[in-house]
């Protein structure tokens, strides 16, 4: 995995500067409308639960790896931030997750070397396990199975960029995140995060037609 | 802002378009997570928000915990001190003489104790009682008449 320094900006090409600059200044439809602040730390956790998932999910490709990631972000955010004021919460809760995440991923790496050398190793990107699937019950069956194929790609193409790159785009993207708090999240100023950001976009333009 | 231009002459999407795509993608996975999963989240958020914050009672109680022990430190030292050992209160100094100022040994008034005065008084019944014999070999001979 690509991993880019945290703090210090990275060096980015004219042409990546220049989408930079383009997002900053059309960065309002990239975010939701802001969703409203919750009154309590339960609410909050309420709110963002299944995006968190959803995110962890994405990024680990195991939903039960995602939920305890999330579980454990859910602990330490009351546990250690539950007096800071609601406005903090969302970049506080979001960037333990991330560090949460990062921590699966590169004990991951490290088991699958062990792995690779007593030969037992399997690639996870390339087979895809079993999964316990809930009964449909909705009116359309053929279009969630079309919601899945589709969050399925996107998860892939996803996957596929570097983990700088992935945490900006669900960050600021799938998560609604300004600039600040994005940067607060990952721990980097913000010029790094637009520039993380224009390279996720330009990775992921040419996959958008399997996402359909 | 010209290379998203570019991008849409070549027919490749914008990146609102990226954007909007896959918050529409990822706002229906949300809304179909399954119910196991969902079951399991409630139940973590749960067990989050009835955890007490870690640092909540360690700050009540670190401030009254570190001056407690700050006073016991301060009564031990002034308790077991060598100099507070012989207090002028104690027995064992009120029987010792004191000296005065001076150092003149034959001015010292023993300072003694109100028992030891009892054995004051008895020397001198003592003393009365060993002037007794020749007043007792007096009296015999004339009751002999």
């Amino acid at each position: 995995m690509h991993e880019t320094t945290d703090v210090e900006p990275i060096p980015a090409s004219g042409a990546a500067m220049n989408a930079a600059a383009a997002l900053e200044t059309a960065s309002a439809p990239l975010t939701e409308s802001a969703r409203p602040v919750a009154a309590t730390i339960e609410a909050f956790l309420a709110s963002v639960e299944r995006r968190a998932w959803r995110v962890a999910e994405i990024a680990l490709h195991d939903p039960d790896e995602a939920l305890d990631a999330v579980q454990d972000a859910m602990l330490r955010l009351v546990r250690h931030y539950s007096a800071k004021p609601a406005g903090e919460w969302p970049p506080l809760f979001w960037g333990i997750l991330r560090r949460r995440i990062t921590d699966l991923q590169r004990r991951r790496t490290v088991r699958n070397r062990i792995l690779v050398w007593t030969g037992r190793a399997t690639n996870d990107d390339d087979e895809e396990l079993p999964a316990w699937e809930a009964p449909d019950l909705g009116p359309d069956p053929s279009r969630a199975l079309a919601s899945r194929q589709a969050h399925a790609a996107m998860s892939k193409a996803i996957r596929a960029l570097p983990r700088r790159q992935q945490q900006a785009f669900m960050l600021r993207v799938l998560e609604g995140l300004d600039v600040a708090d994005t940067a607060k999240a990952m721990g980097c100023s913000a010029g790094s995060v637009k520039t993380h950001l224009s390279r996720a976009m330009d990775a992921l333009r040419t996959q958008l037609e399997d996402w359909r | 802002m010209n290379e998203m231009h570019e991008n849409i002459l070549n027919g490749l999407p914008g990146d609102d378009e990226i954007a909007s795509r896959a918050r529409a993608i990822f706002r229906t996975a949300c809304e179909q997570a399954d119910s196991y999963h969902t079951l399991r989240l409630g139940l973590a958020r749960r067990k989050a928000s009835s955890a007490r914050p870690a640092h909540g009672a360690l700050k009540v109680w670190a401030p009254l915990a570190g001056a407690a022990a700050c006073c016991a430190l301060v009564i031990g030292v002034v308790w077991l001190h060598p100099a507070n050992r012989l207090q002028p209160s104690s027995p064992i100094a009120m029987a010792t003489p004191a000296v005065s100022s001076q150092g003149d040994a034959d001015e010292a008034i023993p300072d003694v104790a109100s028992n030891q005065m009892e054995v004051v008084q008895d020397l001198d019944f003592y003393r009365w009682l060993a002037a007794q014999p020749a007043m007792a070999s007096a009296t015999p001979a004339g009751s002999g008449r």
